[in-house]
């Protein structure tokens, strides 16, 4: 009577191994889509970040390059210096922008009165007026200047990726090329009394 | 007797229907975790849409900004004259726009002859 009844019981816990083996598979199934969508989402994330983090580099040049280039030469009419030189990847200006009261006093003495731009390892690098070299914008592997007519100046920046997207074998570069016009690169102008 | 049997059977009920989920409940959890999942994905899809609305505004923004440091370089008059003081030489306003940029976007350049 009693072994009866602790086999009745027995039997009604638990789970059979047909219900335990359809409660695995079922939980695989549910798990493994879960984890891969996780592992898409993580995946194309990455590449998201490593696109914005290229473009953002990029995107920011044209804001500084602008910000230096375009008051080059100052049309002082006593200046001494040429207010542009161009090597193929390299660029050397020298604006007089910051003197007393905002207003040129013909000594290149300040911070980026003297300016030279060159790319190197994968770096957009500055030097201002003796200093060294500094990065500047990374991930600029390209740097091409080139004087075009009236006065214009080309710059062709190449930015690439940290290091290459899921699913790309190499870094992805991106392109773009920005026109300056050098108003002030003649000097033109008659005697000033700052 | 009988009583010891109709405990041990609604035991047994009240400890089959306790244990596990019932098939709803896994089911409802299910939907539950798909819907999450496409809503991840979703949200990706938006912000890589979003990433190239910005690049594209972005190649039109430079591309803008060659277009009027050109136009500045040539001098070239275009548009229509005013002049801002009497006897003054004229001034030309050209607007220049991007579709990409949205309608109600543009930059209006004033330009001299040369």
């Amino acid at each position: 009577m009693k072994n009866k009844g602790a086999r009745t019981a027995g039997y009604s816990k638990g789970h059979t191994l047909v219900e335990t083996m359809i409660a695995s598979s079922i939980s695989i199934i549910v798990l493994a889509g879960f984890f891969s969508t996780i592992g898409v989402f993580q995946t194309e994330s990455s590449n998201l970040s490593l696109l914005l983090e290229r473009d953002a580099n990029l995107w920011l040049a044209p804001l500084l390059l602008s910000r230096w280039i375009i008051p080059a030469g100052n049309n002082r009419w006593d200046q001494a210096w040429s207010g542009v030189t161009i090597d193929t990847d390299r660029l050397e200006l020298k604006s007089d922008i910051d003197g007393p009261g905002g207003f040129p006093d013909s000594k290149l003495s300040s911070s980026f009165e003297a300016l030279v731009l060159r790319s190197s390892n994968s770096n957009l690098r500055v030097q201002s007026n003796r200093g060294s070299f500094q990065p500047l914008i990374k991930n600029i592997v390209d740097f091409k200047v080139d004087s075009k007519e009236s006065g214009l100046l080309s710059i062709r920046l190449t930015a690439v990726t940290d290091r290459p997207l899921s699913m790309f074998e190499k870094d992805l570069p991106e392109s773009t090329e920005l026109l300056f016009f050098l108003r002030n690169y003649r000097s033109n102008l008659f005697p000033e009394n700052p | 007797m009988q009583r010891h049997r109709r405990r041990r059977e609604t035991q047994r009920s009240s400890a089959t229907s306790s244990s596990g989920f019932t098939l709803i409940e896994v089911m409802v959890s299910l939907v539950f975790l798909m819907v999450t999942s496409m809503a991840l994905l979703q949200g990706l899809e938006l912000a890589f849409r979003h990433y190239s609305l910005a690049q594209n505004r972005w190649k039109a923004t430079v591309e803008l900004w060659n277009r009027i440091e050109e136009l500045r370089a040539t001098h070239s008059p275009r548009g229509e004259p005013f002049q801002i003081i009497p006897d003054s030489r004229p001034l030309y306003r050209t607007l220049l726009t991007d579709p990409r940029l949205g309608e109600h976007s543009g930059w209006e350049v004033l330009n001299s002859e040369k």
